[in-house]
């Protein structure tokens, strides 16, 4: 992402001027426009002409800029498309003043953000998106028998590329032949996939998990097909292949993948791997010293209220809330924190920790010290 | 050519697009209701014609041609002439009344109906409707050839043509027919147009031909009954059976006359165990000496280990008989084989003891009735198999969760510590103490010394004097004989878990699994679940009485009429008058295992029961229980720790079928994984946000 132009007034309103470079950026932005604000970009347009006498000639397409006020968003994580419904609010040739439209948010094209209030959250993440070296990108693949998912994981996101489902007969008859063959109809489907959705330009690493000796199998079944194909760009990458153990091969085996302690050391700069080890030491805590760990909004409130907030983790569905209340709230945790000297980190809802937070509410905390007067307190209340 | 057609799902709108194509595409001479050239039609041979046979012979005299002749003259009379624009309107009119009416209506009493009411639409459906239903029943061969013969009528371009053509074209058919007898006079009327004949007799048929086509018409009827009737109704999106098999069987009786041949009852046994313990190598090596395996095998294996270097591992091969297990030496899934004992079937499953095949030995141990444990006795390693990350204590505990009733503990490898008694009564009194903690009372546990690999104390009594200086209990056999096996409920809905989908012989699909209750044979209609679709039992192959599997039995089922693709490993075929339910929430009773992680509101894991494997979320957590007694002691938790029970609400990503555990043992017993650790075991008590399944089994 790029910034071109800034401008914020004493009272935090103001716009930024930002063009998206890639699918990722999407994804920030998704997260930076909210209802209520407003975006102005070039769109196209179908437009229909009336003459003086109230005949309409055939309806043809403009290219306009146009200025919405933001009413929906919507953003499909696996083709990074976002679109944006919204109000006209800006007199145009084309376009009554509050008619409805809808564009795409395309790369490359500039667009303005317009809001009445920039929180630094916000800041933060647009100036993080524009920061070149926190950029990795890295792939996984998660096999078990009969299952496999190929994924890529940026700094932002963790998006599904294939998923592969072949029932393979188990063991035990006198012709196993059918068994090795779907076995191979199996890797050859992996390949195939991989082939088309990871580009090694870009990739620093490719994680292969499963239990057992599947990703040993599969790498070799790979690499054999990659010769025979005369595949170079797999030959040349084959130490980018990770072999890393995971107990099956759902999804969410990435995150037991990214704990390996030999995959954390060698991305340690991915943002994803961070993450992990944070949710996992929080929970691991609630394990052993429950006082210490606090998840929901009402409990790490409190906690960070008496300034015992070590970490916050919180999700970035939240900062996407369409309640504008909300959203502040939850600023307003954060900023909190950050000025008691607590770490906060924000995940990424598109990432398996993110989704597993989000399942626990969206925000949690690890405490410098034991609370427990905390859970005491709350005895009978609401739902945690 | 009904029966060719599938008329029930025939889509109108589609059928008359092709009417319009052939003119472009060509046709075969299949599906020509009409033929090409006057010629060709008289050599053609008309199905439909069938019903009008015998009649025919009686009548044969009476066919006048003057009668053929009549109807076009009829038809004229019944048809103004309609300019081109008002043809092309009435046209876009029948459409769209067929697809409100579909092809109950004859297209004649459509335009008149349109006709009368001046190509008004709305009017011409409300007389049309208020018609059907008596129409329908004096017509109901009108109503199936207009369904799909009345083609030529509505590309109507071609109509004058063919009206010009008629005379001529049954004249000379019929001469034909003359001469070269009746049953060409059959194809000659049916053909000249089916729709013409019946439309013909609306108005003034003679009264021989009245009689015919009366009698042919209601023979039709009978024939088409079936599928005549679902043209009325709407049609129902997936056809299910209602009942899994038309007569009613005795199961009972069915089920004793097939026990009382052999006398001997069913135990699904599996052996369970630390990875390298030697359950492979001991379960192989009792087959070997049960007769199971071949001498000549046996020899084979023992050459080809012994090339690769692994000798000691050729009785494992019986069971492990994947070139990756033999490479590795590990089992990684189940292997199933069937043996008898004097008194007993017993259906054993090799679990896998590695960590990683966990998921497998799952599937494997809920089908198990009782269990084989076995520990490695030789320094070490029976403690390393004991260690808190150990097989030795998960596996226990997960055959406890997973419903086994009673443990024979093969203290295996006791050959290395030269038949030590101090240590088999150390291993013992860890195991008893061990054992009691995860739930199995001391006299559902017993302990026998024996070496796999070497055979000693499996089938025969021990003949090595050390062992015999000081140990006289029961052979791993009769360990296994006296174990209790459970009741079968015969009697139940029919439930069977697809544990393996392959293909069979003949290229029909099969499938492996255990029937946990009911009855199935040859035959049988079952619904496949969550899938919902119906499935024939062509082909039962178990080990008791051919073409049929009682509750208990684990076999193979043949099946057919469902894709290859829709079969799927955790999937159940059950009686379909009482269907399994389908649901992604449902209620549970948990025991958390000794975990770091607690369990709380959102914790991902994976689901196990039976063979289903599926990523679920916890939802909520309900209370906290007392372990043992099972009363509340604290409503709403945040946390399950470590060694509690609780009640929790679990929703999974995609719909399976359930039972709760009152309903049936089996299929309500479930446990929760993640991270490669149980982390709980529990107990379905409801079924939440259930789809009841109701779709097939109510509306048929």
């Amino acid at each position: 992402m790029k910034i071109f132009h800034r401008e914020l007034e004493k009272n935090r309103s103001g716009h930024f001027v930002l063009m998206a470079d890639e699918g990722e950026d999407m994804w920030h932005v998704y997260n930076i426009i909210s209802p209520g604000d407003e975006l102005k970009a070039t769109t196209f347009r179908k437009v229909q002409q009336e003459t003086a006498t109230g005949s309409t000639n055939n309806a043809r397409r403009v290219k306009t800029t146009i200025r919405l006020q933001v009413e929906t968003t919507d953003f499909d994580a696996s083709a990074c498309k976002l679109r944006v419904k919204g109000r006209n609010v800006q007199e145009s040739d084309f376009i009554k003043m509050g008619g409805y439209h809808t564009l795409d948010v395309e790369p490359n094209r500039k667009f303005t953000v317009y809001k009445n209030e920039w929180d630094s959250i916000t800041i933060e993440r647009i100036e993080n998106a524009c920061d070149p070296t926190k950029h990795a990108e890295l792939a996984a693949i998660t096999i078990q028998e009969g299952l496999a998912y190929v994924c890529l994981i940026t700094s932002a996101m963790t998006v599904e590329r294939s998923k592969i489902d072949v029932n393979i007969p188990k063991k035990g008859k006198a012709d196993d032949s059918q068994r090795k063959k779907n076995f191979l109809k199996f890797y050859e489907q992996i390949a195939a996939s991989v082939y088309r959705h990871l580009n090694f330009e870009v990739l620093k690493a490719v994680l292969v998990a499963s239990p057992g000796f599947l990703r040993e199998e599969f790498l070799n079944y790979l690499m054999k097909d990659a010769t025979e194909k005369g595949n170079k760009q797999i030959l040349e990458n084959r130490s980018k292949f990770v072999l890393v153990h995971s107990s099956n091969g759902f999804k969410h085996a990435i995150r037991e993948a990214l704990q390996d302690p030999a995959v954390a050391q060698r991305l340690s700069d991915v943002k994803a791997a961070g993450e992990t080890r944070l949710l996992q030491q929080f929970l691991c805590l609630l394990g052993s010293t429950p006082d210490r760990a606090y998840y929901g909004y009402k409990h790490v409130k409190r906690a960070a209220n008496n300034q015992a907030v070590e970490a916050l983790l919180v999700s970035d569905t939240l900062f996407r809330s369409v309640d504008n209340a909300e959203r502040r709230r939850y600023i307003a945790l954060v900023e909190q924190v950050k000025n008691n000297g607590g770490d906060v980190k924000i995940f990424s809802s598109l990432h398996v920790t993110g989704e597993q937070l989000d399942q626990i509410t969206g925000v949690a905390a690890v405490l410098r010290f034991s609370m427990p007067e905390i859970e005491e307190d709350d005895r009978g209340e609401d739902d945690p | 050519m009904s029966r060719h057609r599938n008329i029930r799902n025939l889509d109108y709108d589609e059928e008359y697009d092709e009417a319009w194509d052939e003119s472009v595409y060509g046709r075969s001479v299949d599906d020509c209701d009409t033929c090409i050239s006057p010629t060709a039609e008289q050599y053609l041979y008309k199905r439909s014609g069938q019903g009008n046979f015998s009649n025919f012979f009686q009548h044969q005299d009476e066919i006048v041609e003057e009668d053929v002749e009549a109807q076009p003259e009829v038809q004229k009379s019944s048809k103004p002439k309609l300019s081109d624009e008002e043809e092309a309107r009435m046209l876009s009119l029948l459409d769209q009344i067929r697809s409100v009416l579909g092809g109950t209506v004859s297209e004649d009493q459509m335009r008149t109906e349109v006709l009368k009411n001046k190509f008004d639409l709305e009017k011409s459906i409300d007389k049309l409707l208020n018609k059907a239903q008596p129409d329908f029943q004096a017509y109901p061969v009108q109503a199936q050839h207009n369904g799909r013969a009345d083609k030529p009528v509505v590309t109507t371009p071609q109509r004058p043509q063919q009206q010009k053509m008629k005379p001529n074209k049954t004249k000379s058919s019929t001469a034909k027919g003359h001469s070269s007898g009746a049953s060409r006079q059959v194809t000659v009327v049916d053909s000249s147009s089916a729709t013409r004949v019946v439309r013909g007799f609306d108005v003034t048929p003679s009264a021989t031909e009245k009689k015919t086509h009366n009698s042919s018409a209601f023979e039709d009827s009978v024939v088409n009954g079936k599928t005549a009737s679902p043209q009325v109704s709407t049609p129902k999106p997936v056809k299910l059976p209602t009942k899994q098999r038309d007569a009613s069987v005795d199961v009972r009786a069915l089920y004793s006359a097939s026990q009382g041949a052999a006398g001997k009852e069913l135990i699904n046994l599996v052996v369970v165990g630390h990875v390298d313990a030697g359950k492979s190598t001991l379960t192989g090596h009792l087959l070997y000496q049960q007769g199971q395996v071949s001498q000549r095998t046996m020899h084979k294996y023992e050459r080809e280990s012994q090339k690769c270097g692994k000798q000691s591992f050729m009785y494992a091969w019986v069971m492990d008989d994947t070139e990756e297990e033999r490479s590795r030496g590990v089992t990684v899934d189940v292997a199933e084989r069937t043996f008898e004992t004097e008194r007993k079937i017993v259906h054993i499953l090799d679990a896998p003891g590695h960590k990683d095949f966990i998921p497998n030995m799952i599937s494997g141990a809920a089908r198990a009735d009782v269990a084989l444990l076995v520990v490695d006795a030789s320094t070490g390693e029976f403690e390393a198999g004991f260690e808190s990350n150990g097989q030795t204590r998960e596996h226990a505990m997960l055959i406890k969760s997973l419903g086994v009733s009673e443990v024979t503990v093969a203290v295996n490898k006791l050959d290395v510590v030269q038949w030590s008694q101090q240590r088999f009564n150390e291993i013992c009194s860890t195991l008893t103490v061990f054992l009691k903690s995860v739930g199995f009372r001391s006299s559902e546990v017993t302990y026998v010394p024996c070496a796999g690999l070497s055979g000693e104390n499996l089938v025969k009594p021990p003949s090595e004097p050390q062992l015999k200086a000081w140990y006289s209990g029961p052979t791993i056999l009769n360990a296994i004989d006296n174990m209790k096996s459970p009741s079968r409920d015969v009697d139940q809905p029919a439930r069977f878990s697809i544990s393996d989908v392959f293909k069979g012989g003949s290229s029909n699909m099969c499938v492996a699994g255990k029937l946990h209750t009911g009855y199935i044979q040859s035959g049988d209609r079952l619904l496949l679940l969550p899938h919902t679709s119906a499935i024939t039992i062509k082909d039962v192959s178990c080990n008791s009485a051919p073409g049929s599997i009682f509750a208990g039995d684990s076999g193979t089922l043949t099946v057919s009429g469902v894709e290859p693709d829709e079969l799927s490993v955790g999937s159940f075929l059950c009686d379909p008058a009482k269907p399994m339910r389908r649901t992604t929430t449902l209620q549970a009773r948990i025991v958390v295992f000794n975990v770091i992680i607690p369990i709380i509101k959102g914790t991902q894991a994976e689901f196990h029961l039976q063979s289903v494997c599926e990523p679920a979320t916890v939802r909520k957590l309900i209370s906290q229980i007392n372990k043992s007694t099972g009363e509340v002691m604290k409503n709403r938790p945040r946390v399950l720790a470590r060694q509690t029970a609780g009640v929790i609400e679990l929703e999974l990503s995609r719909p399976i079928c359930v039972e709760t555990y009152k309903d049936c043992k089996d299929l309500g017993r479930f446990m929760l994984r993640q991270q490669g650790n149980t982390i709980a075991a529990g107990l379905i008590t409801e079924v939440l946000g259930d789809q009841l399944f109701s779709s097939g089994a109510s509306s048929l």
